[in-house]
């Protein structure tokens, strides 16, 4: 497995404005119920970790410069979770994991009303509106400066993909990089939900996004996970 | 059953037994407190709640648990 190339270590510096709250911890005893007589039915027993993170953003934002000041404000919050077997070491093959939701990606557009950028069709109706009650294109313009201006102190998310981050909980690094890989190396945890390989990840390189380092850094130290 | 919680470094961790009861086309789970049942198929995200009180049998996605199994399950945690 690679963790650290260098176009992914940028991940390492990212994952410690992680802000992580809380740990669950479960120890998952599972039984096959093939008939009705239990006592032959063979007990596995698997760690499942679930944690959810979200990042600090002004670290964030001095690292990436000034044109971030603008950057959203809606927190992302994303669940891990993490399911290992009974040895609980890092140097474990049977191990599943997941950064994000497992709901389905929306693949139309998120609604106008809670994106702050403006799709084509509603500036259209603007400007049908403006023309049909202005007859000057100075006060056209400023007609539809203050929808706009309006339309985005409403609207909480900035775009399609803040929207599918904060209100669906898809982690889009995870989906777009790391799902097909995952699920190629037999390492993906949960709903197996339409996954395809991905130009951003060619090779399909088994890698862990920030998100998950933070919480396998933090389970090493805890002493939770082996080393 | 129990719950461990603990701190560490700011972090709140909680521990706590899971069990799984795997049928051909669902997973009963008891989480400490409620039994559920999960489909199996991924495009079928419902969830029962199961009544420990279950007199007769209950269909499950196309499965017929019977009182007697659901019992020896249940005994089976104990």
């Amino acid at each position: 497995m690679f963790t650290r190339q260098s176009k992914f270590s940028s991940r390492f510096t990212y994952k410690d404005r992680d802000v992580l709250k809380g740990i669950s911890i479960q120890r998952i005893r599972t039984f096959n119920v093939d008939n009705e007589n239990l006592d032959d039915t063979s007990e596995t027993v698997q760690y499942r970790v679930i944690t959810s993170s979200y990042p600090q953003y002004k670290p964030y934002i001095d690292l990436k410069g000034s044109r971030s000041k603008k950057q959203r404000k809606v927190k992302h919050q994303y669940q891990c979770t993490f399911e290992i077997n009974a040895s609980m070491s890092i140097t474990s093959r049977d191990w599943t994991m997941r950064c994000g939701s497992e709901k389905n990606l929306y693949t139309g557009k998120a609604p106008q009303s809670q994106v702050k950028q403006i799709y084509r069709r509603t500036l259209k109706g603007w400007q049908k509106e403006a023309s049909r009650r202005f007859t000057t294109k100075r006060e056209q313009n400023a007609f539809i400066k203050k929808k706009k201006e309006k339309h985005q102190k409403r609207a909480p998310y900035l775009n399609q993909g803040d929207w599918i981050a904060g209100r669906l909980g898809i982690n889009l690094d995870f989906l777009y990089r790391q799902s097909y890989a995952r699920k190629i190396a037999g390492h993906i945890y949960g709903r197996d939900i339409a996954m395809r390989p991905s130009k951003l990840n060619p090779r399909n390189t088994v890698f862990f996004t920030k998100h998950e380092i933070r919480l396998i850094e933090v389970l090493l130290k805890a002493g939770i996970l082996k080393g | 059953m129990e719950k461990k919680v603990y701190k560490f470094e700011n972090i709140t961790f909680e521990e706590s037994d899971l069990y799984e009861f795997n049928f051909p086309s669902f997973k009963l789970i008891f989480d400490g407190n409620e039994w559920l049942a999960e489909s199996k198929d991924p495009d079928d995200d419902s969830v029962y709640v199961i009544d420990t009180t279950l007199n007769d049998s209950i269909e499950l996605f196309g499965y017929e648990l019977k009182n007697d199994l659901f019992k020896k399950i249940q005994e089976k945690i104990k």
